[in-house]
């Protein structure tokens, strides 16, 4: 696009910066609350400027020996997780998005009624127990490994690749395999990607079967550590202590946690910009 | 043609194969590695003389205390009890939906913490064991069911299916009224005798600061701020709102049963002094949705000198407000009379009835587990789960507790001394302790809290504090009673009651129409099913 | 890339005998495929549905699934003739039609006008800060929205300096789904335009070349180009969030409503969460459960037909 700048531009930019400040002042004011002395948080003195900086709500956080071990186990069930996850929904994605696939609106509507119908935890957690894999990374990873929404999605994406493509595929003697992994795949690195970071942020920030799942302290991922130090604010003891920081120091480690949460999480996503280049269909289509 | 086509085949199909080969081989490595230990009678609860008890114990974690898993204790009772506990600590704030999916699956723990409700709503189906026949085997328990006669209303069909958490010592706090006494003096206002004299007094507070909302209220401990608030001025004015858990009937001790708060003139008139407070922008306009946190920061900054909440807070307000203001201060001002003459305060119950251990049906070796739970109730074990190891941890000197030096030099540098050590230690309501006994507390209350314990102790006795009482146990027809009853009527109240309060002129045009309507809607059922359950126990 | 061969199709194949047999062979290495995710959705999905006979039973846990006494509709019956009940409906209902107005839109527009933007540096920023609000656990967003929203919070002193005078806006039942829906357009505008991110990289960038040759405005191109170009995706998300139109996130809801606005924000899901605390009732909230999702697999299905009909979009 190579018109001049004019009027919209500006307007666009304008609308960018607000966006950004509405989007920037929460995170600002919990970034500067968690290196703040708890005693001024606690009398709402932190509005613009930290007060008293420190990071003892970080040390606090940090040197829990249970939070660093989570954050290891998580790293290694993210990791697992997206790769499991990835390789399941492809596999559900591209045979649904072929239209010579024999019953594939039967197998559509298999796969799409679990979105509404679900069978609830107590009845999961017996197939999960019978197999054995309470207690284990597998019950992480599998229960929770195809997301139907992102299934429709990777479809709709496979479904975009033009018919003549597979045609000429077929032609050259490529099967089904070798069509995904040759054809398909590459040029669906924007969805992949996306599905890449659904994925692995879902799996960053699950806790619910970690909590069901799991009884062994020692394989909680991160976030049930932290969502108890989080909550810990909102839980009134019947009885305080005098000297007791933690009555003040509440917020700053709430939000202390919250950065200490998201920030791998922020680093994935400049590594995978790159895949959403436009023109990853480009040449292949016409001619 | 055909071999690409079939090279992939293959590939793909291996790709499958691994994949749920994988599968299968993860499973069943995971099921043998440990076992899943929440399973009961996993080669546990089989104690020979010398192989040791070990017992899969599970309780929520408090995020103040962490659990510790080879904490002081758990060393201690496999020594002197040859007891192994495998600690299972699961976070409080999902601890419901994990406890109820072992329970509904039967896999439940060898030892387990529950709510009374749990074993209310469980007991029936045999997941836990029934501890009756074993009580006469237990004489610390025995001892204890003799101090603690409430531990009554936890028998179903006159069976116990859980050991409770009781408590020895501890700081009495309640809902007392806690003023800043330090403005009191510098405004010259007399210290406020009748909740009168208190709306005077938050009036000039107001006048002095016009940016304050002097009176402050949260929600907490399961209540909304709604029930928090009203629950103290509606029992000082001589009637009352909400049980402990948020059922709208209460106890009032002074006909000895359960009422309908709304049906009486002075629950009326306790709205209308709150509705005076509100509207005059005396009482925080935001109560409805105060949390602690924000409730916190209005004492702390001197947004708010009043409140009538726990008490023991003021512990950690006034050295925050000493921070800016050497001479602030929260105190304790004596009951205040209601219109009609009443005086009463609501307190903290000490003990946690509605909180037992519960046993598996299918541990091993149960007399040995009961063995074990009675020493828990003993002196011994009571003061290694509650304090320590004597002579290294504390001390008793003439009768008085103190505790070791050493452990607090150890802990004077966290967050939190005390929660350290309990942690540490293994100690307490949130450790491990069935008999608990408080006194680690007390190096860390500081006068003023020791001070309004022991008044608080002895307004109990004087018939002026009065502690929240636990439910009594209700029958199946009953519970399936109150669930129809109280899922409409709570709504209604709660949907409700707030517009007296913030509404102009509501208290005037609505209230009669309210309280019929509740009438409709089953609060006189509700009532005489909590006194039918009630008289039950007493008899 | 594979090489382009122009006009070789496939040879065409005539039914006939083998009709069948060709169809089901032609599949043959997609069924292969499709085995483990089939496996999966078996094993995960339909062996606990059978749990679903719960919410026809009094759950009884030790007898197991099939002993439990048949309860028939009772719990059913019970919620379907409460007043309050068809109330919180149609609170979720509202809420529901009002994040479709306002909150599904959003990240669509953000995602176009980002498109727009010219600064490759500053477009890296925005996309950066704009998706890191959905990293924020909801504790922590309602715990700002009190913050902010309270009578002497910020919103109110900002309204303030203008001379207005301060509004508990949590405490009133008309302010609560403007409250709900825009921290839900705060929290999910930078995530949800990374679907169409990804989709306006699919178009052909020769179609604007073309276009700009033909003296097309920014405007028209948009309307013309970008907007049909994703339209594919816009629908199929349409589809899926309708799938949403019976259940509220409920956390949030939990965290941020109370006695006053009840009549707004109490849902179905905080209704049953309720009902749940006064005493555990599996069969109570898989009844509720059933409901909900009878009534929104209806509604997909209805707008799947008709969406095909209309835009050839669909979800099967």
């Amino acid at each position: 696009m190579t018109s001049r700048k004019n009027a919209f531009d500006y307007v666009n930019v304008a609308i960018m910066v607000l966006l950004l400040a509405i989007t920037l002042y929460p995170l600002y004011y919990m970034g500067i609350i968690s290196i703040s002395d708890g005693g001024a948080v606690s009398r709402g003195e932190v509005l613009w400027m930290p007060h008293g900086v420190n990071l003892q709500a970080y040390k606090y956080v940090l040197d829990d020996p249970s939070v660093l071990r989570s954050y290891a186990n998580t790293i290694l069930y993210t990791a697992l997780g997206t790769l499991v996850s990835l390789v399941l929904t492809t596999l559900c994605a591209y045979p649904l998005s072929r239209r010579h696939f024999y019953g594939r609106a039967g197998f559509s509507l298999f796969v799409i009624f679990t979105m509404f119908f679900d069978g609830g935890l107590i009845p999961r957690y017996m197939v999960v127990h019978s197999l054995g894999m309470i207690d284990t990374i597998w019950a992480l990873v599998v229960p929770t490994a195809v997301s139907v929404f992102n299934m429709i999605l990777m479809r709709t994406f496979f479904e975009e690749i033009p018919e003549a493509l597979h045609e000429s595929a077929t032609v050259d003697g490529a099967g089904e395999f070798r069509t995904l992994l040759q054809i398909v795949l590459p040029l669906s690195m924007p969805v992949m990607a996306t599905m890449f970071l659904f994925y692995a942020v879902g799996q960053w920030n699950s806790f619910f079967p970690a909590l069901i799942y799991l009884n062994e302290k020692s394989l909680y991922p991160l976030q049930i550590i932290l969502r108890n130090i989080v909550i810990q604010g909102e839980m009134a003891q019947q009885t305080t202590q005098m000297g007791n920081d933690f009555a003040s120091m509440s917020e700053t480690i709430k939000y202390a946690v919250v950065f200490v949460a998201i920030l791998p999480v922020l680093c994935i996503y400049p590594f995978v910009q790159k895949y959403f280049v436009q023109g990853a269909m480009l040449g292949s289509v016409k001619g | 043609m055909a071999k690409p086509k079939s090279r992939f085949a293959a590939a793909g199909t291996m790709l499958s194969v691994i994949l749920l080969g994988g599968l299968l081989a993860g499973c069943s490595g995971g099921g043998s590695d440990g076992g899943s230990a929440a399973s009961g009678g996993d080669g546990n609860g089989s104690g020979s003389a010398n192989k040791p008890l070990t017992l899969t114990w599970m309780r929520y974690e408090h995020p103040s205390q962490a659990v510790v898993e080879d904490s002081q204790a758990v060393q201690e009772i496999l020594k002197r009890q040859n007891v192994k506990l495998n600690l299972q600590s699961v976070p409080q704030s999902n601890y419901d939906d994990k406890k109820k999916t072992l329970i509904a699956t039967n896999t439940i723990p060898d030892v387990m913490l529950v709510k009374q409700d749990d074993i209310q709503n469980y007991a029936d189906t045999g997941v836990f064991l029934d501890l009756t026949p074993y009580l006469d085997k237990m004489p610390n328990f025995q001892k204890v069911l003799e101090e603690h006669p409430d531990i009554k209303k936890n028998y179903i069909d006159g069976k116990l299916y859980g050991f409770p958490l009781v408590t020895k010592w501890d700081i009495q706090a309640g809902q007392i009224p806690m003023i800043r006494t330090d403005l009191l003096q510098k405004l010259g206002i007399p210290t406020p005798t009748t909740y009168e004299e208190l709306y005077q007094a938050l009036k000039k507070m107001k006048e002095a600061y016009p940016d304050s909302y002097p009176f402050a209220a949260r929600a907490a401990n399961g209540l909304t701020g709604t029930e928090n608030l009203i629950n103290p001025i509606a029992f000082g004015f001589g009637s009352g709102y909400t049980t402990f858990n948020g059922t709208k009937v209460y106890y009032d001790p002074a006909t000895q049963k359960y009422e309908f708060g709304p049906y009486s003139p002075q629950f009326k008139e306790a709205i209308a002094w709150l509705h005076k407070l509100y509207s005059e922008k005396l009482l925080d306009q935001d109560y409805t949705t105060a949390t602690s946190q924000t409730w916190q920061e209005k004492l702390n900054s001197g947004k708010s000198f009043y409140f009538q909440d726990n008490n023991g807070f003021a512990s950690s307000f006034n050295p925050i407000l000493q921070q800016k203001d050497p001479n602030a201060k929260f105190d304790m001002i004596p009951v205040l009379a209601s219109p009609s003459g009443v005086k009463r305060n609501l307190v903290y119950s000490l003990d946690h009835l509605s909180e037992s251990y519960v046993i598996s049906a299918k541990v091993k070796d149960p007399d040995r587990v009961i063995q074990f739970i009675d020493w828990m109730y003993g002196e011994e074990g009571t003061n290694l789960t509650s304090l320590g190891i004597e002579n290294q941890d504390y001390t008793i000197e003439n009768g008085e507790y103190k505790m070791s030096q050493e452990l607090m030099d150890k802990y004077k540098d966290k967050p939190s001394p005390y929660y350290a050590i309990e942690s540490a230690l293994g100690l307490g309501y949130l450790g491990l302790a069935l008999n608990y006994d408080d006194h680690p507390n007390v190096p860390f209350q500081g006068e003023d809290g020791l001070r309004w314990s022991e008044t608080n102790l002895k307004n109990v006795d004087a018939g002026i504090n009065f502690r929240f009482t636990n439910d009594p146990p209700f029958n199946k027809e009953e519970r399936e009673k109150l669930k129809q009853l109280r899922t409409e009527l709570d709504s209604f109240i709660t949907s409700n009651m707030d517009k007296f309060i913030i509404k102009d002129g509501a208290l005037e045009s609505d209230w009669d129409s309210f309280v019929q309507q509740c009438k409709e809607k089953g609060a006189d059922e509700l009532v005489q099913i909590y006194n039918d359950a009630l008289a039950r126990v007493q008899s | 890339m594979v090489p382009v061969t122009t006009g070789a199709a496939a040879p065409a194949r005539r039914g006939g005998q083998g009709g069948l047999g060709r169809k089901l062979a032609k599949s043959k290495t997609l069924y292969l495929m499709f085995l483990p995710p089939l496996l999966y959705f078996l094993i995960f999905q339909y062996a606990p549905m059978i749990g679903n006979l719960m919410a026809f039973q009094d759950f009884s846990i030790v007898k197991g699934f099939f002993h439990s006494p048949w309860a028939g509709t009772k719990y059913f019956r019970e919620f379907l003739t409460d007043d309050y009940f068809w109330q919180v409906v149609r609170n979720t209902v509202l809420i529901n039609v009002y994040s479709l107005l306002f909150y599904f839109p959003a990240p669509i527009v953000f995602a176009l006008l980002l498109n727009e933007l010219r600064g490759r540096g500053f477009k890296r920023v925005v996309q950066t800060i704009t998706y890191v609000p959905h990293f924020l656990s909801t504790v922590v967003v309602a715990g700002m929205l009190v913050n902010f929203l309270a009578s002497d919070g910020l919103i109110n002193e900002l309204r303030g300096l203008f001379g207005a005078e301060p509004v508990t806006f949590l405490a009133l039942p008309e302010w609560f789904r403007t409250i709900f829906i825009s921290s839900d357009i705060w929290q999910g505008l930078g995530w949800g335009s990374i679907i169409y991110l990804a989709a306006l990289t699919g178009i052909d960038p020769q179609l604007y070349e073309a276009a700009t040759l033909d003296g097309a405005s920014r405007w028209k191109k948009m309307l013309h180009i970008t907007l049909p170009g994703i339209s594919t995706v816009i629908m199929v998300m349409l589809l899926l969030s309708l799938g949403h139109m019976l259940s509220v996130g409920f956390e949030k809801i939990l965290l941020l409503y109370s006695g006053p606005t009840y009549e707004t924000a109490d849902v179905i899901q905080t209704y049953v969460y309720r009902r749940g605390l006064i005493d555990s009732d599996f069969s109570f909230a898989a009844a509720v459960g059933i409901f909900q999702s009878v009534l929104s697999f209806v509604l997909v299905v209805s707008a799947n037909q008709l969406s095909r009909k209309l835009s050839g979009a669909r979800l099967f």
